[in-house]
């Protein structure tokens, strides 16, 4: 049986309508690929992350009570910490799929980009999500019953209410962000591990 | 309409004179006619991005089949269309594939599709006639590792197909 000769006979007719024929499709075709859709969300949370210390700033100024202040400068400074890692790391992912790489160095370059960025967002998250929920606990005090933090402390209810939020928040939110990495990029991530599992081990077979 | 560059039409015209590598490795990769679109799209996209960076140090046919490889590895398939996994393609309808291929097309295209996705690139850059080296530096093995795999993945497809 002559399998060149069978496999010849594929790929004569037009597939799903067929390739972008002119320029203004060529304009407009949008990608789907994960590496555009972690450059995309990085540039967003980096904007967002922007916007948000300037907020606390904001409040800061707001609120010069030297708890809130002290919540939100760790908040602040962990923020400008992440802005600026997830600047360089949006740097290093390349813009598009690179054909001068073997199959295995690409998918390995891209289950790293993708992995980092998650574990980048998780980190962030375990930082900074439980002295904003305190720091928005004491504002909210403030702004809700109109008393002074020194007032609303006076009251053992007050600190453990705040720190029983912030553990909860806290969790939940890290819990909420993991399922949702999970969802999005678990079957495409296990899916680059497999292949570069299979591949790895045969190297590693060979040479042993 | 919008006046083509000289650049987008030699891209466009060089892709549609190897449009059957495309045609090829989606067919091989993909089932549902909504994945072949996204996944033609996507090589598509990715070419294009790619091509200011192409410089002929290989044919275009080779870089293309590179870059089409890089993004169906790289590519995120939903999980309602994952009927291209090794062992899921019983009930799709391949046969309304590729009218006016043969019936041993056809199954030979079902065979592949059986296959695990990484012995699928390797048999279809091998039946592309890439030599073994060059079939190593695309995939990421070893020459000798390559020689074995084609070997067997061969053997099995030809008792699939006489079977």
């Amino acid at each position: 049986m002559d399998l060149d000769k069978i496999w010849g006979e594929l790929g004569k007719e037009p597939v799903a309508g067929g390739l972008i024929k002119g320029q203004s499709q060529l304009k407009n075709v949008k990608s789907l690929h994960p590496l555009v859709d972690v450059r995309n969300n990085l540039r967003i949370t980096n904007v967002w992350g922007i916007v948000i210390s300037i907020g606390y700033i904001v409040l800061m100024m707001l609120y010069p009570y030297w708890q809130v202040l002290l919540g939100f400068s760790v908040v602040l400074t962990f923020n400008i910490v992440f802005i600026v890692q997830g600047i360089k790391l949006r740097k290093q992912i390349p813009r598009s799929v690179d054909a001068g790489h073997s199959m295995l160095q690409e998918m390995k370059m891209h289950h790293s980009a993708v992995t980092k960025w998650i574990d980048n967002q998780i980190y962030a998250a375990r930082f900074v999500f439980p002295v904003a929920a305190a720091s928005g606990f004491m504002m909210g005090g403030i702004w809700g019953s109109g008393k002074s933090l020194e007032l609303l402390f006076t009251k053992p209810v007050f600190p453990i209410s705040m720190i029983a939020s912030a553990v909860v928040f806290s969790f939940a939110g890290i819990w909420l962000a993991r399922k949702m990495f999970g969802i999005s990029y678990k079957k495409f991530l296990d899916r680059l591990k497999e292949n570069i599992d299979q591949l790895e081990s045969q190297h590693s077979s060979e040479i042993s | 309409m919008a006046k083509e560059l000289p650049q987008e039409k030699e891209f466009l015209q060089l892709v549609k004179q190897h449009e059957r590598i495309i045609y090829k490795l989606v067919n091989v990769y993909a089932v549902d006619e909504e994945e072949k679109r996204d996944l033609i799209q996507e090589i598509m996209y990715q070419a294009w991005k790619g091509y200011a960076g192409f410089q002929g140090r290989s044919a275009f046919s080779t870089w293309l089949y590179r870059l089409s490889l890089n993004t169906i590895f790289t590519f995120r398939r939903k999980e309602s269309r994952n009927g291209t996994k090794a062992g899921a393609v019983a009930a799709e309808p391949w046969q309304d594939e590729q009218a006016n291929s043969s019936l041993e097309a056809k199954m030979l295209l079902k065979a592949i599709r059986e296959l695990p996705e990484l012995d699928r690139a390797l048999i279809s850059l091998h039946l592309d006639g890439y030599a073994h080296a060059e079939i190593a530096e695309v995939v990421g093995l070893t020459e000798s590792n390559v020689r074995v795999r084609v070997h067997r993945i061969k053997k099995h497809l030809i008792t699939t197909l006489n079977g």
